[in-house]
């Protein structure tokens, strides 16, 4: 019997080694698929998009995955670009109709209503915070509830710091030093605002209620870490994390919850473990509607094994693999029967999620959402940078979503 | 002693072989994997990174890092400032900086012939410092590996020319390779997508005549091929950015934020623009470099060539089948048309109507008013007739004053409402003349196939039998060869 070999090509996802995570699944996996064998690779998101597009530019020419992991905003531009391999034939109705629902409409094809990847891991937001910290101000859960009430916890909080290692306010989202799409979106949807027009055709991030929010959202940001003081300067830059202890409130999509009881992870402090709480995002004058989406796995074009690596695939979103993996890693699973069991020892986590997932949103479907990515970055970077030096002003603001703007339009109607 | 010595062979004999194995890397990525690995062999516990030195942006890298023997991509990026502790390692003044906080940590740089390439950073996991021995096989390891990143830059530089050159050739051949107009486009479209694996080419002509810039194909990476022909804007500045790069006008400040991922390439022979080719990596997102612009644009002028060419062959081949005065049909490819169209009425059972329409008088009209006049009314004529047409029918100018009409799927009935519309159309052209006083008609003569005959001459012969009788009855009058028929 020949073995067959997929290549597997994925990026870390939580604080957590991915690499080890997932060779416990391949150990799994291969006890009962002697002919496959996995060999994964693991791929930093940042430069992920580039190998793939390199891959699927110079076919044959370099070593090219079977099997990949992708960001759930990816598939529409993967499907676009011909990447993807159209895979409703390997699952079955009992999975697909499991899936949680916006990362479910994010893996469709618009075009033919195949299914172009399986959701994996979700990533659905939450306001993480710390109830020791509230208390010490006089603040409760409470007081996270709106728009107006979060912006003054985080401004007493942050009045409060004497020095630098004194717990911040808020940490922003994300890696790197920029604000990404799907950071700042539940703010616009809060204000009643959205990112594109109802047709797609046009970004609607410069409307008036969208303008509102991103004038809110950079606002709080700048009073909070705003001007050259340099220990203010550091909530800008994402070092520490709320599970770490440097922050007291973080909007944050995973959930490690059994790796921070257990303390496996070696930056997690056993402060945060005893003293964090989870909420719904601030309401905004339209409500509250979080982020939601995640990882999924597909299989490539040019993929050698598609009926193995659907196989592959197939065992990863299984209830027992997803659940496996979820805790190691921190990472929720991507079904909805499986949330509940997720949660089972955290019954007020799970009460906040099922409300997160009735409102949650996932990013609208377009092949342009990387564009538009690449201009939001360039646009948070911007302000951020201003923020820092304390150049900023609210018409600055409304200089850069107006240029930010006038650039996503011009490539929208370039292709839509 | 000899224990130690066979284990020192041994691994030598191993670090021999991944010195081989990085001299032969054609893969960057291969070459800092193996390079982590030897020097992970060779100095014990370490963790290793590779960074390589982008002069641009002033940055290194990380491409490969080796923490506990596992190798990953590295995402970390250093800005380096004249105040950075690695300015001196960028910038030549030193070739090894050690960590002043841990001295177990080092960084070397990997420069060749004066230029820096990268550097490495080694640290040990141990907490030791280096020796002296140590850091010497560092820097000659460093040197080779110098050479090897040198060498494999190069080979690639080498690939992507080579790359290059192929698709230079292929499109190249793939212009020349049709006449036609339609398939010339999409085979430019297609070879570049296919070739250069950009997203995808659009293709737009400048009308000339109609004062219009048209949209007329695109290609995508998936392969699909799109017309573009909805996409049409006027040649006036401002109207439309596309318009505006036709135009000469340039880029606006949007566009040139997005220069490297969009390229604007007008299709010029000399000073005259025919065309513009707009290549894009919109979706991928990926840079097209600056040799790939220059390859795009070296294409435009063949392309614009080819499309003259084609546009060229287009008019002599309209102008071997249309009438320069009329814009009908010269006969001969009339005929050639019926017989397709007699050919498939045969096979499908389907029918059509033959008309012969003679100008009454024109011999009158050209002696007395003058052969500019006579012109006049023939070209009148014809647009009548074209006016009665249906996208499927044809006509030509038959012979001096006279026309023929192929028309589809008519019956004697309609056949003769039809010419009734056209003598009447005709009655009430004019005045062809500034006193008002030339008023034109004619004659028609109608025969059906296959009602009235199976051959085409026979049809032919049929409808100038008609005509006849149309002339005999008074001129401005209409016949139908069934009409003789039932006659007798």
């Amino acid at each position: 019997m020949s073995i067959v070999q997929l290549n597997f090509w994925l990026m870390p996802n939580g604080d957590f080694d991915t690499l080890s995570a997932i060779e416990k699944e391949i150990t799994h996996f291969e006890k009962w698929h002697t002919n496959i064998h996995i060999e994964p690779t693991i791929i930093p998101w940042s430069h992920a998009w580039d190998r793939l597009m390199n891959v699927h530019k110079q076919q044959g020419e370099l070593v090219a995955p079977d099997v990949i992991q992708i960001g759930t905003t990816w598939v529409s531009t993967l499907n676009y670009l011909g990447v993807l391999r159209d895979i409703s034939a390997f699952f079955d109705e009992d999975i697909t109709s499991d899936i949680i629902i916006p990362l479910k409409e994010s893996s469709i094809s618009y075009e033919t209503g195949g299914f172009m990847a399986m959701p994996w891991m979700a990533d659905i937001r939450m306001l993480y915070y710390r109830i020791d910290i509230l208390r010490l101000y006089g603040f409760s859960s409470r007081d996270l509830e709106d728009f107006d009430s979060f912006r003054n916890v985080c401004l007493v909080i942050q009045s409060k710091r004497k020095s630098p290692d004194d717990i911040m306010a808020f940490r922003l989202s994300g890696h790197s030093e920029v604000v990404l799409i799907h950071d700042l979106a539940p703010w616009i949807w809060g204000m009643g605002g959205h990112l594109l027009s109802a047709n797609l055709k046009k970004v609607s991030f410069d409307s008036p209620q969208a303008r509102k929010a991103i004038h809110w959202y950079f606002d709080l940001v700048n009073d909070l870490y705003g001007g050259k003081d340099s220990h203010k300067r550091y909530g800008i830059i994402p070092t520490g994390s709320f599970f770490s202890g440097n922050f007291a409130t973080e909007i944050i999509g995973k959930s490690p919850l059994y790796n921070l009881s257990n303390l496996k992870h070696s930056n997690y402090s056993q402060e945060v473990a005893k003293n964090y709480g989870v909420v719904n995002l601030p309401k905004g004058p339209e409500g509250s509607f979080p982020f939601i989406g995640g990882s999924s796995l597909a299989v490539p074009k040019w993929s050698r094994y598609p009926e193995e690596a659907a196989e592959w695939i197939r065992f990863l979103v299984s209830s027992e693999s997803q659940m496996r993996h979820g805790y190691r890693i921190g990472v929720f699973p991507s079904r909805i029967s499986l949330l509940q069991n997720y949660f089972k020892d955290y019954k007020e986590d799970y009460e906040v999620i099922a409300t997160t997932l009735k409102n949650g949103r996932s990013l609208p479907y377009s092949p342009l959402l990387g564009t538009l990515e690449r201009i939001l970055s360039a646009f948070s970077d911007h302000v951020l940078m201003a923020i820092r030096s304390g150049e900023y002003t609210s018409d600055f603001l409304d200089r850069e979503i107006n240029q930010a703007a006038m650039e996503a339009n011009y490539i929208f109607s370039m292709y839509m | 002693m000899i224990v130690k010595r066979k284990k020192r062979r041994e691994k030598n004999s191993t670090l021999n072989e991944l010195w081989h194995i990085i001299s032969h890397d054609k893969d960057p990525d291969a070459l800092y994997s193996h390079s982590l690995i030897i020097l992970s062999k060779a100095l014990g516990k370490i963790e290793g990174a590779v960074f390589t030195w982008e002069p641009h942006e002033n940055v290194l890298r990380c491409q490969k890092v080796m923490r506990s023997n596992v190798l990953q991509d590295g995402e970390e990026v250093l800005v380096v400032t004249r105040e950075s502790p690695l300015w001196g390692l960028c910038s030549g003044i030193t070739d090894l900086v050690i960590d002043r906080q841990n001295q177990s940590s080092i960084c070397v740089a990997l420069r060749t012939e004066g230029e820096f390439l990268g550097m490495i950073r080694i640290t040990r996991l141990t907490g030791h410092r280096f020796s002296r021995i140590n850091l010497s096989q560092i820097r000659l390891f460093c040197s080779e590996l110098t050479v090897a990143m040198k060498n494999l830059k190069i080979f690639m530089q080498n690939e992507r020319h080579v790359r290059q050159l192929r698709a230079s050739f292929e499109i190249s051949s793939n212009i020349v390779k049709s006449i036609h107009l339609d398939e010339l486009l999409r085979l430019i479209v297609k070879s570049i997508v296919t070739h250069m694996g950009f997203d995808r080419v659009r293709l737009y002509l400048v009308d000339r005549k109609r004062e219009l810039l048209k949209g007329e194909v695109a290609y995508d990476l998936r392969g699909n091929i799109m017309s573009l022909d909805k996409e049409q804007y006027p040649l006036k500045s401002k109207v439309h950015p596309l318009v505006d790069h036709v135009l000469g006008e340039g880029e606006n400040l949007v566009q040139k934020s997005f220069h490297d991922v969009v390229v604007f390439v007008p299709l010029q022979i000399k000073d005259i623009v025919v065309g513009l080719m707009v290549v894009d990596n919109i979706l991928s997102q990926q840079k097209i470099s600056q040799d790939e612009m220059h390859t795009i644009k070296s294409f435009a002028g063949q392309i614009a060539m080819a499309v003259e060419n084609a546009r060229l062959f287009e008019k002599i081949e309209e102008l071997s089948i249309t009438d320069s005065l009329t814009g009908l049909y010269v006969i001969r490819h009339f005929k050639e048309r019926l017989e397709t169209e007699v050919y498939r009425s045969k096979r499908y059972g389907t029918s059509l109507a033959l008309f012969l329409i003679d100008i009454d008088n024109f011999k009158t009209i050209n002696d007395t008013y003058g052969h500019p006049v006579g012109d006049l009314v023939l070209q009148t004529i014809a647009n009548k007739v074209k006016g009665i047409l249906r996208q499927t029918d044809f006509a030509c100018r038959y012979g001096g004053d006279e026309f023929m009409t192929c028309l589809l799927n008519l019956n004697a009935k309609d056949s003769l409402q039809l010419g009734k519309r056209l003598l009447d159309a005709v009655e009430n052209s004019g005045p062809f003349l500034e006193e008002g006083a030339l008023s034109i008609g004619i004659s028609v003569g109608i025969a059906l196939f296959p009602e009235n005959a199976e051959e085409i001459d026979d049809v032919i012969e049929k409808a100038d039998q008609a005509l006849y009788e149309a002339k005999k009855r008074g001129k401005n009058q209409i016949c139908g060869w069934w009409e003789i028929q039932e006659q007798k």
